[in-house]
């Protein structure tokens, strides 16, 4: 994170060829890795689930695109839930994207995400590059690849894998300009203000890109000053650089506003109105558990976010952001006894804020906080930056105090990562729910934090369930449909459900025939005294729970008759029981529970048990030939 | 990695220190001292970078001196710049470029790559009448899968809500014999014919029903026709198919032929025969 990082080092090179290429090669991997992760995107989006935000966000999208195609006349987008308070970028892209391709939309809204995921990766090579060169923004995009939480998201999360892209792009900029200071030209501020809009324009808290520059601003003129006493001199520095912050501002305030209407009626107030309501969010409140306690996304104790980045994050990558941190601060106190390189320690500082204001500000305030640390998953990005920077300065340190050749802590790392990768593959489609190592894995947190909270499980839940009926009950599936529910909304239901199944209406009366539960707000709890017909599994945990309403589970020794979800104990645990070490199985999963009374494969009679008629009874030949 | 990378140029340091000099002797009062010691960076970095050697900054020279002087250096700098021989060969620029450029496009040609053509452009004839007697001004589309719910709405703007009907057309492209199981399940009714033969008759005004039948079929292009009513209430269809026990999903794209857009009446599959 110094400019001392780049400069040659007088230490022998290993060849005169490595030593001219070495940075085009890091860069050619790089390019190679960005489409290798293009190519994985455009193979698997339509492995994913439709996540919570995502019906009400393509609806906001098509809103926005409403809002330009009638001349300003259709209004909704203006009122729409609380979406009006965002920017629309990302959503009337996606919604623009989802008519221009022929694909489902919602599989045309998960490519496009997962495209803008890939962007994230040039996002975190730019700001790695720019902080140490091709080597660091190669070591940088490798971690950020090879971290679960974020390519999990990328396909099915409509804005904070979007913000996390335009704020990385925002902040490699802004060390772009701020380690040029005094003298800035035009194209750099101009590429920082359209990648400040860009971030604004998906949460207005990228307005703390502004604020970021805004500081280096004033701390590059005191750095002028403390360093040559000279008044006239910093007042001119200052003069200069804010006159370029006040450009940056109003681009990216003339970008942020492109695509939000409900802004557009009022550009000076509004955008603060929304940042006021969106530091004091409170559209979501719940309980959920953490760690052995339930707590409220209204009161989350001070270490909610820190331990969910803990738990969260490869080891690797927490470990070398770590390091990078440090390395960072050291270059800057170096920097400041030695009075010289002003402007990249002022770009060192301005790093170190942009990840650590963020948590130090929530854990302050006390912010409404869940789902982990989605809402953080900016600082992802900049992490793993910070984290390439540590792979160069340690390759660095290593050769130089103990002679250790630069391709053993190479291949150290790309072990690592590739370990991360297979642990990713294995999570597939639902690599967000990862947990490492330190907090035991999946099956270590099962029932104590946040694993699937945005639903992605429940597509595959439904494969499974109709795999299931098909094995257990051919005939069934070939002469009627299956009332199930859940935890999720009908219009996502309905996107999974072809003919085999049909959605139970809230005023239908008519018992389920299955009830699929996700973790958040303990769902798969709900119906426990049914027997578990199916389920999605990772690392030996459940993801998502397909329960036999048709049929009562056996009950335990000791267990009430009615035992509900709420009540007390004793009840029979979803925790796996300990695995042997080794990967988890992840193919056609076995019922966990008692599933004694399943109807055989078959049989001849009428799947529904007891007589009762399926939702829309038919007729099976299955031998006779026309 | 590490020392032996350069990271970033010499004279790409050498340049900005430069332009730091150079922006502070823009300012008005500026600290000459403190430009001289960029100026004497830019120059020593310059040095290092492969130019011919430069002459330092003159000492104690004002702020008008060292700007004279900064702009000799920034000739000899840019000059290298603009050079390839110094910033790296023009085969390491062009192969930069390619590989950059093969990287933005990598989406354009990775969707080509691994897009099935089935997503283009779908299998299925689909046309669409406003009566339910197939009868009237009809409306020619293409889908890749039978799986329609309209609920209570009509298909296009033009159509009623209820009593309208379609007719979907494909061709069934078989290498070996095959005994499928047809599911077929809508609200209201609905028909499946292959090779002209009613194979499965969940015909009929009524709520969501499921019929099923299977068939054995030879190898060979089989002509497929799903015909569907909507009477009155909520309309939705789907066709299903079992191929080789496993459970009945959307029939194969690549299984399925596109019949053309005017298909023959007598054999729809005519020209999917003579041309395979």
């Amino acid at each position: 994170m110094t400019r001392d990082a780049h400069v040659v080092s007088s230490t022998p090179a290993p060849s005169r060829w490595w030593a001219e290429n070495a940075g085009l090669v890091f860069d050619l991997s790089s390019y190679a890795m960005f489409a290798v992760a293009t190519l994985i995107a455009v193979a698997t989006f339509r492995d994913y689930g439709i996540t919570w935000d995502e019906s009400w966000h393509h609806t906001y999208g098509n809103y926005i695109l409403e809002w330009f195609r009638t001349g300003f006349r259709d209004r909704s987008a203006l009122s729409y839930r609380g979406d009006y308070l965002y920017g629309g970028a990302f959503d009337a892209l996606a919604a623009l994207f989802a008519r221009l391709v022929p694909l489902p939309w919602f599989e045309a809204v998960h490519l496009f995400g997962a495209l803008v995921g890939v962007l994230g990766l040039v996002a975190v090579w730019r700001l790695g590059r720019v902080l140490a060169g091709p080597a660091a923004g190669f070591a940088a995009t490798a971690l950020l690849a090879a971290t679960s939480v974020y390519h999990g998201h990328t396909f099915n999360n409509p804005k904070d894998v979007p913000f996390a892209v335009g704020y990385t792009f925002a902040i490699a900029e802004l060390v772009e300009v701020v380690r040029s200071f005094p003298v800035v030209s035009r194209g750099r501020w101009v590429r920082l203000g359209l990648a400040c809009g860009a971030a604004m324009s998906v949460r207005i808290g990228g307005m703390l890109v502004l604020c970021y520059l805004l500081a280096a601003v004033v701390g590059f003129t005191a750095w002028v000053f403390v360093t040559t006493r000279n008044q006239d001199l910093a007042e001119g520095v200052f003069v200069r650089l804010f006159r370029g912050f006040l450009g940056v501002w109003a681009l990216g305030w003339a970008v942020m506003l492109a695509f939000w209407p409900w802004a557009q009626l009022d550009p000076v107030r509004r955008p603060f109105f929304a940042l006021g309501r969106m530091t004091r969010f409170n559209l979501h409140t719940r309980k959920m558990p953490f760690g052995d306690e339930e707590i409220a996304t209204y009161a989350v104790p001070w270490d909610y976010l820190p331990r969910y980045f803990l738990f969260k994050l490869p080891e690797v990558l927490l470990l070398l952001a770590a390091m990078g941190a440090v390395f960072g601060v050291r270059a800057m106190v170096r920097r400041w006894k030695a009075r010289r390189g002003g402007a990249d320690l002022v770009a060192a500082g301005c790093v170190l804020l942009a990840i650590a204001f963020p948590p130090v500000w929530a854990v302050v305030v006390r912010s409404n906080l869940y789902d982990g640390l989605r809402h953080f998953l900016f600082l992802v990005p900049m992490l793993a930056g910070v984290g390439g920077v540590a792979v160069v300065a340690l390759a660095r340190r290593l050769q130089a105090a103990a002679q250790v050749p630069p391709v053993a802590l190479a291949a150290v790392f790309v072990a690592w990562c590739g370990r991360e990768v297979v642990v990713m593959a294995d999570l597939h489609p639902h690599e967000y729910v990862y947990f490492n190592r330190i907090a035991g894995g999946l099956p270590g947190v099962l029932e104590r934090y946040d694993t699937d909270y945005y639903g992605n499980g429940y597509r595959e839940a439904f494969d499974r369930l109709r795999d299931e009926l098909w094995r257990t009950d051919p005939e069934g599936v070939l002469s009627r449909r299956y009332r199930v529910g859940g935890c999720i909304p009908r219009f996502v239901a309905e996107e999974y459900l072809r003919s085999v199944l049909v959605w139970r209406e809230r005023n239908d009366k008519r018992p389920l025939d299955f009830f699929l539960g996700y973790q958040r707000n303990k769902c798969f709890q709900r119906h426990r005294h049914r027997p578990i017909f199916t389920q999605v599994e990772r690392q030996g945990a459940p993801i998502v729970l397909v329960r036999d309403m048709r049929r009562v589970r056996p009950k335990a020794p000791g267990e009430r008759k009615d035992a509900g979800a709420n009540r007390p104990a004793p009840r029979p645990s979803i925790r796996p029981a300990p695995q042997k070490p080794g990967r988890a199985g992840k193919g056609p999963s076995q019922p966990a529970g008692p599933v004694s009374g399943r109807p055989k494969a078959g049989a001849g009679r009428a799947p529904g048990g007891a007589g009762r008629a399926g939702a829309g009874e038919g007729a099976v030949g299955v031998s006779p030939r026309p | 990695m590490g020392s032996a990378v350069p990271e970033t140029s010499p004279l790409e340091e050498a340049h900005r220190a430069l332009s730091a000099a150079q922006g502070i002797l823009l300012v008005e009062g500026a600290s000459p001292r403190e430009a001289a010691r960029y100026l004497e960076r830019a120059r020593a970095l310059a040095e290092q970078a492969g130019l011919s050697p430069l002459p330092p900054p003159p000492p104690e020279a004002d702020a008008a001196a060292l700007a004279a002087h900064a702009r000799a250096l920034a000739v000899g700098i840019e000059r290298a710049r603009a050079t390839p021989q110094v910033r790296g060969s023009r085969r390491r620029r062009r192969l930069r470029r390619v590989g950059a450029f093969l990287a933005w496009t990598s989406p354009i040609w990775a969707y080509a790559l691994l897009t099935p053509f089935s997503w283009r452009e779908g299998p299925w004839r689909s046309e669409f009448f406003p009566t339910k007697s197939f009868e009237g001004e009809s409306k020619v589309r293409r889908h890749s899968d039978i799986v329609f719910k309209w609920k209570k709405a009509a298909p296009f703007k033009s159509f009623p809500e209820d009593g309208f009907s379609a007719r979907f057309d494909t061709c069934l492209v078989l290498d070996e014999p095959a005994e499928p199981v047809f599911r077929l399940s809508s609200d209201d009714g609905s028909r499946l014919f292959v090779d002209g033969l009613l194979v499965v008759d969940n015909w009929g005004s009524h709520s969501v029903r499921v019929r099923s039948q299977s068939i054995a079929l030879d190898p060979g292009v089989h002509h497929l026709r799903v015909e569907y009513f909507e009477h009155t209430g909520p309309a939705e269809i789907e066709l299903d198919a079992s191929f080789d026990g496993d459970r009945p999903r959307a029939i194969p794209a690549r299984l399925l032929r596109y019949p053309g857009n005017e298909p023959d009446p007598e054999d729809p599959c005519r020209a999917v025969r003579e041309d395979p």
